[in-house]
């Protein structure tokens, strides 16, 4: 197919410019510059002062966190969203994708009217006298995972729900009528043919969440950091480009590890689940 | 209307060898059917010719003219498509006018081309339908009606009953059978169905592996395969082993399982006596007969399947291998009965068998 | 069948993300109405003050909507035409290096946007002074790509390609066919993938932040900027009225498209 690839190169040819030019030059760059400047000084600090690993720490335990939290809540609305017959269905889509579509600095404000010490929460709280004082849930890391939970919960629930909606109903039919009951079903048939989503879910939901910016910058306040808000403190605040490229690479490292190992353990996965689509 | 000649056509897909040093020449106006399995060569044969497979070995001339660094879009050819192709966004009338539109014919004669078409089809009114709209026959018709009224060269068909069901195909095979004989253009129709390409065809090209193993009349091929593979596409269910006893003439003698029975009408030149061949004759040539008429053998009924139209019977005990028979009329044999039935020597073929 | 597959829990827990999700939005639109500067519940009141207060306010929001605007519109149509094309050339036959192809196209999507965000920083500044507003459209540009690509690529997985098979047999050339048969075909799924991505270069703050100059802001940032110095609800105004915006958006969408396009995997 020469002639046909040949098409195809063509076509591609504008974007892979494009991304070249603007996305992968420059990053290779400014890494071999950041290195001839200043060599791993930057990153031996990073990795030698625990200041900066536990950002690192917490950067990662938020993730997870958020993560885990996000599977539990989102992996039984998406079964509900799979499986519903209600015309509800079309509404919740609309409910799960449209915060989608509203800017991460909207909803962090949102969350930032909420759980204030004069927000909505504590003032509800303290009318009904269930609190004395009022709870201190802005700029800790509490508000930063209800955040990014907000802000991410909507993936998991897309990834999954699409999962098993292609996992044909019969199946669970054939099961009940081999004397599964639901929650035999459920362990042993639904849940591992619907893991390629679970797994993309929180895939998606971790990276997002230890690259997220805006939401533990509004949530956290100024003394929670994760590695994000440390590179735009660095840059902004210190004018320390050096540590704020270290830190970006660092991370952005973090992040190719993460997928790749992942990639393999899906691919795994994969392996073994074929089946269970509908024809 | 034109002439299409294939020669030494060859295209492989990496390793793999899918259409193997092809040659056909098919006359002005005539219908040829590319008959085989899946895999056989055939679409890709198909689509060599209009021009969507590019980069093949060989040549492949319309009326003379070589075709190998012409794109499909200037080859005027009427291609029917399997899944129709249909342009969904475009109802019927655009869908057939589109071709007549790509010639820059004006508005005026498109629109009485498409008119005319419809009325060939047999679609008149159904203009403003969407295919979505439309019924599987429908839409096929359509899709016949799009091919045809550009008034190409060559008219394509990629198994164009397929997707029909029992009745329907019977009434479009008449139908494509009709407009091809009126419009005198020349066709090549791919299928896997034997019963298709021998009712439609003018010749049948029997496919495997991505050569020819037989070209002729539907007659010939059907009931005069030229090798096994061909026999048992085209439905010859029987194949039984034994020796050339003596060849002479238009008749061979073989013995099968110790059997002796005579073979007329055929070439028996190539024929020694003690070759080893395997003998075939179609299901619903064998006929029931009494014991002495000429090629009958006795053997037990191992089972009887009521098809409607024909039974279906296996007999054991005449040859090592299970005897199938298609009877007409039934005549209430039963499992275990004595059956005898003659074997009409002018239906029976041998093939050489070439590893002894 | 009924839905007595979904057990109870299934559907409490539903019920509570969906309370969930909402919660901030509806808080928001909420308090833009509220009298006073602090939020309170039960409010006291009803003013339309605060969205006057968005034309008013030193903070220059109109500049911020339209400069947020213009860069979404040039990203988005740059990047349909790249997208688009990338996509294409990935779909219609499979060969070798494919699926690296289609990597490479959505890798910016795995790049911390505030690693991008700075890198492009730094090489702004070493190439001398340079309009915010470019700054911030190629970064958009880029960052955009990945969505675009995989909506489309998601939007032709679905495409019957003989389509332009019988187009070419009927003596259309491959430009014809493409603006005949191929684009209107796609066209919905397209436009409703270029609207995302509108919207995604429109909400985008990090980018934004880090390359914004002082004569080019965007919205979300302006925002931000506003929230340094007071907490007072004409952020609930502007914000509702971006809700409002995205909700207008999506239910267009399911309309006219459907929400599918969001379950592909």
């Amino acid at each position: 197919m020469t002639k046909q690839k040949k098409q195809a190169l063509l076509l591609a040819l504008p974007t892979v410019l494009a991304l070249l030019a603007f996305f992968v030059i420059p990053m290779v760059y400014i890494l071999m510059i950041t290195l001839k400047a200043d060599g791993m000084k930057y990153f031996q600090k990073f990795f030698t002062d625990t200041m900066y690993l536990g950002i690192l720490k917490t950067t990662i335990v938020v993730s997870l966190k958020v993560t885990v939290i996000a599977l539990f809540l989102g992996y039984p609305t998406a079964y509900f969203i799979a499986r519903t017959k209600s015309k509800m269905k079309s509404v919740l889509m609309i409910v799960i994708i449209f915060p989608f579509l509203v800017s991460a600095v909207v909803r962090s404000y949102g969350w930032m009217v909420i759980l204030g010490n004069k927000g909505l929460l504590n003032q509800l709280l303290l009318a009904i006298g269930l609190i004395q004082k009022p709870l201190v849930i802005l700029n800790t890391s509490t508000a930063v995972i209800i955040g990014l939970v907000h802000l991410l919960i909507p993936y998991m629930i897309l990834s999954i729900t699409s999962v098993i909606q292609s996992i044909d109903q019969n199946i669970e039919d054939a099961a009940y009528s081999l004397s599964a009951s639901p929650i035999q079903t459920f362990l042993r048939v639904i849940f591992p043919l619907s893991s390629p989503g679970v797994i993309s879910g929180c895939i998606l939901v971790f990276t997002m969440s230890m690259t997220s910016y805006v939401t533990p910058k509004l949530l956290g306040g100024s003394r929670f950091r994760m590695m994000s808000t440390m590179v735009s403190q660095e840059v902004n605040v210190n004018f320390n480009w050096g540590l704020a490229s270290a830190i970006s690479y660092i991370l952005l490292f973090t992040i190719l590890i993460i997928l790749l190992i992942t990639t393999y353990a899906t691919a795994s996965v994969n392996n073994k689940v074929g089946g269970g689509k509908s024809v | 209307m034109a002439s299409l000649v294939l020669k030494n056509l060859t295209k492989k897909f990496g390793n793999f060898t899918a259409v193997d040093n092809i040659n056909l020449e098919v006359n002005n106006g005539e219908m040829v059917a590319l008959l085989g399995g899946s895999g056989c060569g055939k679409t890709t044969t198909l689509r060599m010719i209009a021009g969507f497979t590019d980069q093949y070995e060989g040549s492949i001339q319309v009326d003379g003219r070589e075709m190998n660094h012409i794109p499909a879009y200037k080859r005027n050819m009427g291609v029917f498509f399997q899944n129709y192709a249909l342009f969904p966004h475009m109802n019927t009338f655009d869908n057939i006018a589109f071709g007549l539109k790509m010639q820059k014919l004006p508005k005026g004669i498109i629109k009485e081309k498409v008119q005319n078409i419809l009325e060939l089809v047999k679609m008149t009114g159904m203009e403003k339908r969407h295919p979505r709209e439309l019924s599987g026959g429908q839409q096929q018709r359509v899709a016949l009606a799009r091919a045809l009224v550009t008034e190409p060269t060559v008219l394509l068909l990629d198994e164009p009953l397929s997707n029909l069901d029992a009745k329907l195909r019977v009434e479009m095979q008449l139908e494509i059978k009709r407009i091809q004989r009126e419009l005198g253009i020349t066709t090549i129709i791919v299928t896997h169905d034997q019963e298709e390409a021998v009712s439609l065809a003018d010749r049948v090209v029997v496919m495997n592996a991505g050569e020819i193993l037989q070209v002729g009349k539907p007659r010939e091929v059907f009931d005069r395969p030229a090798n096994m593979f061909v026999a048992d596409f085209m439905g010859f269910s029987n194949f039984i082993s034994g020796k050339v006893k003596n060849a002479d003439g238009s008749m061979v003698r073989v013995i099968c399982s110790e059997k002796e029975l005579i073979i007329n009408e055929m070439n028996s030149a190539g024929f020694t006596p003690g070759d080893s061949i395997t003998m075939s004759i179609r299901p619903e040539n064998i006929v029931l007969a009494d014991k002495n008429s000429e090629n009958a053998l006795t053997g037990t009924v191992k089972s009887v399947t009521y098809k409607g139209t024909i039974t279906r019977v296996e007999i054991n005990d005449i040859f090592a291998e299970t005897v199938f028979v298609n009877i007409h009329d039934y005549e209430g044999y039963e499992v275990g009965d004595e059956i005898t039935v003659a074997f009409p020597s002018q239906k029976l073929i041998i093939y050489k068998n070439l590893l002894n | 069948m009924s839905d007595n597959r979904i057990g109870w829990l299934s559907k409490i827990i539903t019920i509570f993300v969906f309370m969930f999700l909402l919660a901030p939005l509806v808080v928001i639109i909420l308090a833009s109405f509220s009298p006073t500067p602090l939020v309170v519940f039960p409010p006291k009141g009803f003013s339309l003050k605060w969205y006057g207060n968005i034309f008013t306010s030193s903070t220059n929001f109109s500049s911020g909507f339209i400069n947020s605007i213009e860069v979404a519109v040039i990203a988005t149509a740059i990047d349909v035409l790249l997208g688009v094309t990338a996509a294409l050339s990935v779909s219609r036959y499979q060969f070798k290096g494919r699926e690296l192809l289609i990597s490479f196209f959505t890798s910016p999507m795995y790049v911390p946007s505030i690693a991008f965000a700075f890198v492009l920083l730094q090489v702004f500044s070493q190439i001398g002074s340079f309009p915010g507003m470019l700054k911030i459209l190629l970064g958009h540009m880029i960052i955009i790509m990945p969505y675009i690509v995989r909506n489309t690529l998601s939007v032709l997985s679905g495409f019957d390609w003989t389509l332009e098979d019988a187009a070419a047999s009927l003596g259309a050339s491959p430009v014809k066919t493409f603006s005949k048969v191929t684009l209107p075909l796609i066209k919905p799924g397209v436009v409703a993938g270029a609207m995302l991505s509108f919207l995604y270069s429109f909400d985008e703050a990090v980018l934004s932040s880090l390359l914004s100059s002082p004569k080019f802001v965007t919205l979300p940032i302006r925002i931000m900027n506003y929230m340094e110095f007071s907490f007072d609800p004409t952020l609930a105004a502007i914000s509702t009225v971006l809700i409002l915006m995205s909700l207008l958006l999506i239910i267009l969408l399911e309309k006219f498209i459907g929400l599918d396009m969001f379950l592909s995997n």
